[in-house]
């Protein structure tokens, strides 16, 4: 009769608790993290009775978490992905609405300026197109300018998330590191709750980092992050901190901090909302930043150039229009030496960076970005400048061996971007020669417009061409003579060459001569109007204008990527999280029908109590008689 | 398999999400009428499209450079065509002046509209654009060109500019001065005739030509006329007089000609003994020039038979260099006419490119309303449908029954 009592009671107390397992389940079904729990039973040992034995009721084995570690595992690193891309993407799409826009971004200023010389060059005396023309190369340095504010705007965006990220990522280490303690000291049995925020805390963490855990036998979890670095230890953590870079100050790096020592780990990480600031940093924004720069070298050079080529309207020639930049050169506070870099051809100008590392007896370039090898001449010194690439680098003062530095060709360019010309009057629209028939020929020989070939050793004009004999001539200035003459071909003299045809006489001249002031010659300004299309760059295949349109198209395609990843990487996120839930989670019309089915338990295991009781009370009434 | 009740959120949300992204992107294509807003949205075709544009902003600037050009050669050609107008009453007037009926009054009132005809014909070589520069002047646009000092000066240079009408073409936008009204040659453009200064006879020449090109040499040739020593071949005939020029030539009665290095000059009158006839190398004059010369001429006295000859040789030489500037005039016309013509075809071959690149553009930056569209509806179709298919798989529960 006890036997049916106690049984009845133990699997009244079991029904209890399955029940309150289950209410347990349906109260957290919308808990995030929360792990479904599941009630096992056990039969209690029976009692034998010589040959049988009689069973002795049911006893609670353990409330469990029903959980794969696996798929745990693999949700915390498909989000952390997932957030990889998620921060990389939104950075992304903001460099595109800065540079991509067609309407808004730099190849349209460009084109501005470019319509506006070619105005100069419909009325090249008029003074006030020559001053529309100055303001739009103003208004074209302020657009670079003000990109190129953005794009530093983004990378100081990118230092402040690093920071906050650094911060949640200590506070959550430190909170996994109490968890660790906790369960530690909790024994052998730890509660659900503390395992379930754990698993949350971890995934948190993976959402800012990627991060590799260790499960221990004590039921500890360590996390390593980078290249192996410990986060966590038990219920120990360590420091994440963010420390600038060595050569390249205005960039913050992250690293882990033990024992007093920070250990750069920027490189190294790949995941979660750190790892796509780093890469968005490293891989397109850098770059970004070095192709804006990149461009405007490359339209100050080639307009400069051009602009050289001409004569203003003071009869001058023509000087820069706008600004030039040199290569910024940033040592290691540890180098002995300094140096400076020049350049010696933008033509040249990859929109690399470069780092430089001196052995004591050498240079060594690389590509900051990547750390391949770059091909070099010269030994650093004044007399055998270091050139690569469109530079020229030279150590003012002796490097040491370990000295290293970052060259960073085009990172001012935007800065020094400016209309170096002070007054309209001095944009050089008309070429710097021209030609005039003596008033008193005899003959009808004509002669062309002298075309500059050497502006940098014109001769001074004017020059007179004087024929003594109809087949010979002598040019003022120039020793020796009388030197032969064939109708049509090319006199070349100093810097210029020109044409004479037809049958001169006897005494005819012909004037060089430069061009003077007021002139309304358009040559200069004609050959201006179309220098953005000519190849400059990449061995002269690029034009300024081809890289702006690359410029547009690699943002372009880098938001279009990453918008793409975000989407795949979503859907594998829902993919592990659905996993995770499928196992895990509440399903609440389970719970249901597992509640019908322990409140039948419960209302059985109340009947047998019920019946032993009455069969009790007939066999005390028999008694009792 | 076990499917949790948050899966059902999960998966709904997430295809809500989905669905309503792509609604939001399309519903902004329609709104904008754009397919790329940024080159993120195709990367590709925003590169291959700004390349577009920027070809379509250098058309733009060819329209606008062949306009410029266009209104200056229009003008350039409205001074030449009054140029040449007012050249051709000067020479009418010169040939009225060559009628022997002319008086001395009658030569003054002439010389009196040619100097009128000069004064126009000098304020048309002076001729501004719009903007005030000079059509004539050269580069030097902002120096009045031809000023009347006794002679008339040119100021200018021999400066000439181009506009860029298409890739690679370029359309010459002025004629400088120079080359339009100062090298003119004179007599017919090889060489000039002059009568002796003493002349005494009343030989005028009438025609010089180069009638052997081959053997013509420029130089200064004089010819000088004596009596032929020997006597006429048939006494019989009538003893018409017969000269000898200098180089041998034999020159026998009116309307005869010499011949000499290629050059032929015809005669007409007697000349005396002694008379000479010089034949220069064509040189530059201009035109202005020529008309001074013209009206100096009238100016002289024809009282003598041999003052007769010499108004008619100097008449000659006016009248040949009239023609010639009036030849000159008229090539420069036409080499306007040809590059008001090269821009007009150059134009209308660009607005053909302009259509062109327009539709390219518009292919690759705008939508396609009726595809948006019927996408939009899609969208909105299936959004419909997961909203439905939520409310219905949510409004079972086991709870519900018990």
């Amino acid at each position: 009769m006890s036997g049916t009592i106690s049984n009845g009671l133990s699997a009244l107390l079991a029904a209890q608790r399955a029940l309150q397992t289950t209410s347990n389940n349906i109260a957290n079904a919308n808990t995030a993290g929360y792990v479904r729990q599941r009630i096992d039973f056990v039969e209690r040992p029976g009692t034998p009775l010589g040959r049988i034995t009689i069973g002795a009721g049911v006893a609670v084995a353990d409330v469990s978490r029903v959980y794969d570690q696996f798929l745990t595992d693999n949700l915390r690193s498909s989000t952390s992905l997932e957030q990889r891309y998620v921060a990389y993407g939104d950075f992304a799409t903001r460099l595109d609405t800065i540079l991509g826009n067609p309407d808004t971004g730099v190849s349209a200023a460009v084109q501005r300026f470019f319509n506006q010389v070619e105005v100069v060059g419909r009325d090249p005396t008029s003074i006030a197109q020559r001053q529309q023309l100055l303001l739009e190369g103003e208004s074209l340095a302020t657009r670079f300018k003000q990109l190129d504010a953005r794009l530093s705007g983004l990378g100081n965006e990118i230092d402040g998330r690093l920071e906050k990220a650094a911060d949640t990522i200590n506070q959550l280490a430190g909170q996994i590191a109490d968890v660790n303690d906790q369960i530690l000291a909790s024994g052998s049995a730890p509660a659900p709750s503390l395992l379930d925020k754990r698993d949350e805390l971890l995934k948190a963490l993976g959402t800012q980092i990627d991060i590799t855990t260790i499960r221990q036998g004590n039921g500890t979890v360590n996390v390593l992050v980078g290249s192996g670095q410990s986060l966590v230890l038990g219920s120990q953590e360590a420091r994440l901190t963010t420390i600038p870079d060595p050569l390249d100050g205005r960039r913050l790096q992250l690293a882990v901090e033990t024992g007093g020592i920070a250990q750069n780990i920027s490189s190294k990480v790949n995941g979660g909302i750190v790892g796509g600031l780093l890469a968005f940093r490293n891989d397109v924004l850098d770059g970004a930043q070095r192709d804006l720069g990149q461009l405007a070298v490359g339209v100050a050079d080639v307009f400069n150039t051009q602009h050289r080529q001409g004569a203003d309207l003071n009869g001058n020639l023509g000087t820069d229009f706008f600004g030039t930049t040199s290569p910024l050169v940033s040592g290691a506070s540890t180098n002995s030496g300094t140096a400076t870099a020049i350049f010696t051809n933008a033509g040249d100008l990859t929109g690399r960076d470069y780092e430089l590392r001196f052995n004591g007896a050498s240079w060594s370039v690389l590509d900051r970005q990547t750390g391949a090898a770059v091909t070099s001449s010269g030994a650093g010194t004044a007399a055998s400048p270091l050139v690569f690439e469109g530079v020229a680098f030279t150590a003012t003062v002796a490097s040491a061996a370990g000295d290293r530095y970052l060259v960073r060709p085009v990172a001012n360019a935007t800065v020094d971007f400016g209309v170096v010309l002070d007054s309209p009057t001095e944009i050089a629209a008309a070429a710097p020669l021209v030609s005039r028939i003596g008033t008193g020929n005899l003959s009808q020989a004509t002669i062309g417009p002298p075309t500059v070939t050497d502006i940098s050793n014109l001769g001074p004009p004017p020059v007179t061409l004087a024929f003594d004999t109809p087949t010979s001539y002598f040019v003022s200035g120039v020793a020796g003579g009388p030197f032969a003459y064939t109708s049509g071909a090319t006199i070349s003299v100093a810097g210029w060459t020109v044409q004479i045809s037809g049958q001169p006489a006897t005494n005819d001249v012909f004037f060089i001569e430069g061009t003077a002031a007021g002139s309304g010659d358009n040559r200069n300004a004609v050959a201006l109007a179309t220098v953005a299309q000519q190849g400059l760059f990449a061995g002269g295949t690029q034009s300024v204008s081809d890289l702006g349109a690359d410029i547009i198209a690699t943002v372009g395609s880098t938001a279009n990527r990453a918008r793409n990843e975000i989407k795949v990487q979503e859907v594998l996120r829902e993919q592990a999280e659905i996993d995770v839930e499928n196992i895990s989670g509440v399903n609440l019309d389970e719970e249901a029908a597992n509640m019908l089915r322990y409140q039948q338990a419960y209302l059985a295991a109340s009947k047998v109590i019920g019946v032993a009781d009455s069969l009790f009370q007939n066999l005390l009434n028999i008694v009792a008689r | 398999m076990r499917v949790s009740s948050s899966t059902y959120q999960l998966q709904w949300l997430s295809a809500l999400r989905r669905q309503q992204a792509e609604l939001s992107a399309i519903q902004q294509q329609v709104s904008s009428g754009k397919r790329i807003s940024t080159a993120a949205d195709d990367p590709a075709g925003a590169a291959q499209g700004l390349l577009l544009q920027q070809g379509l902003d250098r058309l733009q600037n060819y329209a606008g450079n062949a306009q410029t050009a266009s209104r200056r050669l229009g003008l350039e050609e409205d001074s030449l065509s009054q140029a040449t107008d007012a050249l051709n009453r000067i020479r009418e007037l010169a040939i009225q002046a060559a009628n022997g009926t002319q008086t001395q009054e009658s030569r003054t009132a002439i010389a009196a509209e040619a100097t009128e005809l000069l004064t126009g014909l000098i304020s048309t070589a002076n001729a501004q654009d719009g903007e005030g520069r000079y059509l004539f002047a050269g580069n030097a646009v902002q120096t009045r060109p031809f000023t009347l000092a006794g002679s008339v000066q040119y100021n200018g240079d021999s400066g000439t500019r181009v506009q860029r009408v298409a890739d690679g073409r370029t359309v010459q936008e002025n004629d400088p001065g120079s080359a339009v009204f100062v090298q003119i040659p004179t007599g017919n453009g090889s060489y000039t005739v002059r009568a002796g200064a003493g002349n005494q006879g009343t030989a005028s020449w009438s025609s010089a030509t180069v009638s052997d090109p081959a053997t013509f040499v420029p130089g200064t040739y004089t010819v000088t006329l004596t009596p032929d020593p020997t006597p006429p071949p048939t006494p019989a005939l009538p003893d018409p007089p017969t000269w000898v020029a200098s180089n041998g030539a034999i020159v026998t009665g009116n309307l005869t000609s010499i011949t000499s290095q290629g050059a032929t000059i015809t005669l007409d009158g007697t000349p005396a003994v002694g008379d000479t006839f010089t034949v220069d190398s064509s040189r530059y004059q201009d035109v202005f020039k020529t008309v001074q010369d013209f009206i100096t001429t009238l100016g002289q006295t024809t009282g003598s038979a041999s003052g007769r000859a010499s108004f008619q040789n100097q008449l000659n030489s006016n009248l040949q260099n009239l023609d010639q500037a009036l030849e000159h005039l008229t090539n420069v016309r036409s080499q306007v006419g040809a590059r008001l013509a090269t821009i007009d075809q150059q134009t209308e071959s660009n607005a053909d490119v302009q259509l062109e690149l327009t539709s390219s553009l518009s292919g690759i930056r705008d939508i396609d309303y009726a595809t948006a569209i019927s996408q939009l509806e899609l969208r909105l179709t299936s959004l419909e449908a997961a909203q439905k298919a939520y409310a219905r798989t949510q409004s079972f529960s086991l709870f519900d029954v018990l």
